[in-house]
Order: C-alpha cells, then sequence, then structure tokens
C-alpha cells in the first residue's frame, strides 16, 4: 500500500470520526502498527479535532452534572447492595431449603422407622413360631426317650405272640416287667 | 476518623492540574470522586455539544448525557489506548448514543408530534439543532458545499451507512464512498 496515498485519502479522519466499516477499522488499525507516520496522521487529526470541539463546545446546564455524579455515585453505591439483596434472598431460599429437607427427612425416616417395625414384629412371629414348634418337637422327643428307656429297663423282657387260628397273620409284642410279678 | 478528617483535606487540596490523558485514564480506573469532577468539568461541553448536533430535543440531550457519562464511567476499562486518544472514545461513545436516541422507537414517535423541521429536501431530513448548529464540527460543515455537507451530516451526525445513503440519494455506493472521504479530506484542511 502507498502510505501517503492511504493518508490522504481521507481514511485518517473517517476512522477517527468513526465513519469506517469493521473492516476497513482492522485494516487502519493494522496498518497504524507497520506505519508510524499513519498513526502520526491520525493524532494529529485527533489533537485537532479535539482542539476545535473544546473550543466550539456549549455547555450543559448547570443543574445537570449533580444529576449525573448521582446517578454514577449511587449506583456505586447500590451496586454492594445488590449482591446484599441477592444474599438476603440465597438464605431465604437456603433456610426453606432446609425446612423442606427437613420435613422430606422426617417422613423419610418415620416410614423407615415402620418398614422396620413391622419387619421386626414379623420376625418376632416367626421366632415364637420357630420357638413353639421347636418346644413340641422337644416334647415328642423328651417322649420317646422316656418310652426307650423304659422299655430297656433291666427286667423288662420282650415276647413275641404268633396269631390264633382265627387270626394266623395277626402277631403281637408284649414288652413285660418282670420285676413288678 | 483517618478517613473522616482525609476526605475534605483532600478537597481542599484538590489539585487544579492538568491531567495528561493517561493519568486521566488512572484516575477514572480507579473510579473516584475527582475523577469524575475533572471528567466533567474539562469534557461535558465538548461532549454536550456533539450530543445537540445530532438531538434536536434538550431533554432528550440531556437523557443523552447522562447516559453517556455513565457508559463513559462504566466502559473506561475497555478503552484500548494504542486505538486513539480518550477523547476520539469519549466521543464516539456520545455520538454513537446520540444517534441511538434519535433511531429509538420512543423518540421518533415523539418527534412525529413535532413541527416539520427545517432543511427538508427530497425527504432527507437534517440533522439540526438551531441553537448549536453553528459550532462544533457543524459550523465546520456550513463551509462545505451543500453536496458534501448532506453526506457528512447523514454519515456522521444521522448515523447512516454508505450503502443507505447510496440508496437515500440515488447515487452509486463508490461514488458515496470517494466523496464522504473528498469531504471529510476537506474537513480536516479547515479543522
Amino acid at each position: 500500500v502507498n502510505i501517503k496515498e492511504y493518508i490522504s485519502s481521507g481514511v485518517v479522519e473517517s476512522y477517527v470520526l468513526g465513519l469506517l466499516t469493521a473492516q476497513e477499522r482492522f485494516e487502519f488499525e493494522k496498518y497504524c502498527e507497520a506505519y508510524p507516520e499513519l498513526k502520526e496522521a491520525r493524532t494529529a487529526f485527533e489533537l485537532a479535532l479535539e482542539k476545535q470541539a473544546m473550543e466550539n463546545s456549549v455547555a450543559p446546564p448547570a443543574h445537570l452534572k449533580q444529576k449525573i455524579a448521582a446517578k454514577i455515585f449511587d449506583e456505586n453505591k447500590t451496586t454492594p447492595v445488590i449482591p446484599i439483596q441477592t444474599a438476603r434472598q440465597g438464605k431465604f431460599n437456603w433456610a426453606s431449603f432446609v425446612a423442606a429437607a427437613s420435613i422430606i427427612l422426617l417422613v423419610g425416616s418415620i416410614w423407615w422407622i415402620m418398614n422396620l417395625k413391622n419387619e421386626n414384629d414379623k420376625l418376632k412371629d416367626n421366632n415364637a413360631a420357630l420357638q413353639n414348634s421347636l418346644k413340641t418337637s422337644q416334647d415328642s422327643i423328651a417322649q420317646i426317650i422316656a418310652e426307650a428307656n423304659h422299655i430297656q429297663k433291666e427286667g423288662m423282657k420282650m415276647v413275641g405272640l404268633n396269631g390264633t387260628a382265627n387270626s394266623p397273620k395277626s402277631f403281637a409284642t408284649v414288652y413285660w416287667d418282670t420285676y413288678l410279678t | 476518623l483517618g478517613i473522616l478528617f482525609c476526605l475534605p483535606f483532600d478537597q481542599l487540596l484538590e489539585p487544579k492540574t492538568k491531567y495528561s490523558e493517561q493519568e486521566l485514564v488512572v484516575l477514572l480506573n480507579e473510579q473516584s470522586n475527582d475523577a469524575f469532577n475533572y471528567l466533567y468539568d474539562n469534557y461535558s461541553g465538548a461532549i454536550y455539544t456533539i450530543i445537540n448536533q445530532v438531538v434536536s430535543d434538550k431533554d432528550t440531550a440531556n437523557d443523552v448525557m447522562q447516559e453517556v457519562f455513565v457508559n463513559i464511567w462504566r466502559k473506561i476499562n475497555t478503552y484500548d489506548a494504542t486505538k486513539g486518544r480518550l477523547f476520539t472514545w469519549m466521543l464516539n461513545i456520545a455520538r454513537n448514543a446520540a444517534i441511538d436516541k434519535v433511531r429509538s422507537k420512543g423518540y421518533r414517535d415523539n418527534q412525529r408530534n413535532q413541527p416539520i423541521a427545517e432543511g427538508e429536501d427530497k425527504g432527507i431530513a437534517m440533522s439540526s439543532n438551531p441553537a448549536v448548529s453553528d459550532v462544533g464540527l457543524k459550523k465546520v460543515l456550513t463551509t462545505l458545499n451543500e453536496e458534501y455537507r448532506k453526506l457528512i451530516d447523514l454519515s456522521y451526525f444521522q448515523g447512516f451507512t454508505h450503502e443507505e445513503i447510496a440508496k437515500m440519494m440515488g447515487i452509486p455506493l463508490g461514488t458515496v464512498k470517494t466523496r464522504i472521504r473528498t469531504a471529510i479530506s476537506q474537513l480536516r484542511k479547515m479543522i
């Protein structure tokens, strides 16, 4: 690029006044880095524009400064207030969250306890039934042992009785306590 | 207590020095009271003038003024000194804010109830506020010929793109571009 031609093309002024497209602006900024004279031309126009603008300025109404300052500094002041408000809201939400969680936890616990109790009752019933059947079995065994002891007692005689003519197939075993006779 | 004593003391000693732009940028980034005072006292006139060259209604101009200072205050950390001077940056914020306001629906609806502005030609109104049209850049504009003056007015003060201007005035885009460049080059010599 012929930088002299470029500088005198009006691109410098267009750039400063904000009249270039994004593409042209990008290009201009790139050339500014490469060509110090372009940057000088830019600064020169900026200074001239600034001087012209300063010399020909009209003062705004006096009340405006106070209003703008209030707007700017009130905003700065309210900025820390906003997090506090949200923090408050956050705390409030947190508290209700905890409350809701507690209730859910409580209901859950009760349900869990009821389940455990049911299960426990069932186990108790089962246990009682088992105890019962165990006792019955033990009683039966005790009875069997008692009978066996009785049969094996000294003096006890076992006599096999064959069937009679009336009932030849009949058979009886007789235990006879010889000590008692 | 230290702070209580320091504040008024600081203000008593308020330096009347002229800050360089770099110093002012640093000061603005600190967001201090002094920074605002200096900024406003030194630049409000120039900024108010550019706003009034775009916006014709006083109350609206005051609103835009407030908007512009709030924007400068908030966006100072985005200002890049390698791309131009602080003043240029502020001037463009002001011009853009004013153009945005004029193009906003609320403003246009409001203006519809106002008497038709002077300087209408082929349906293209010149942006003008009689009270301030003869100061600042507008004053320089009056020295240009009518053709160039209109082009600068449409692009700079009314924010129309070159394409829009080409359509409005019924001339080719390339011609619009070269004429605006020429007009602007002439402006430079006058400034």
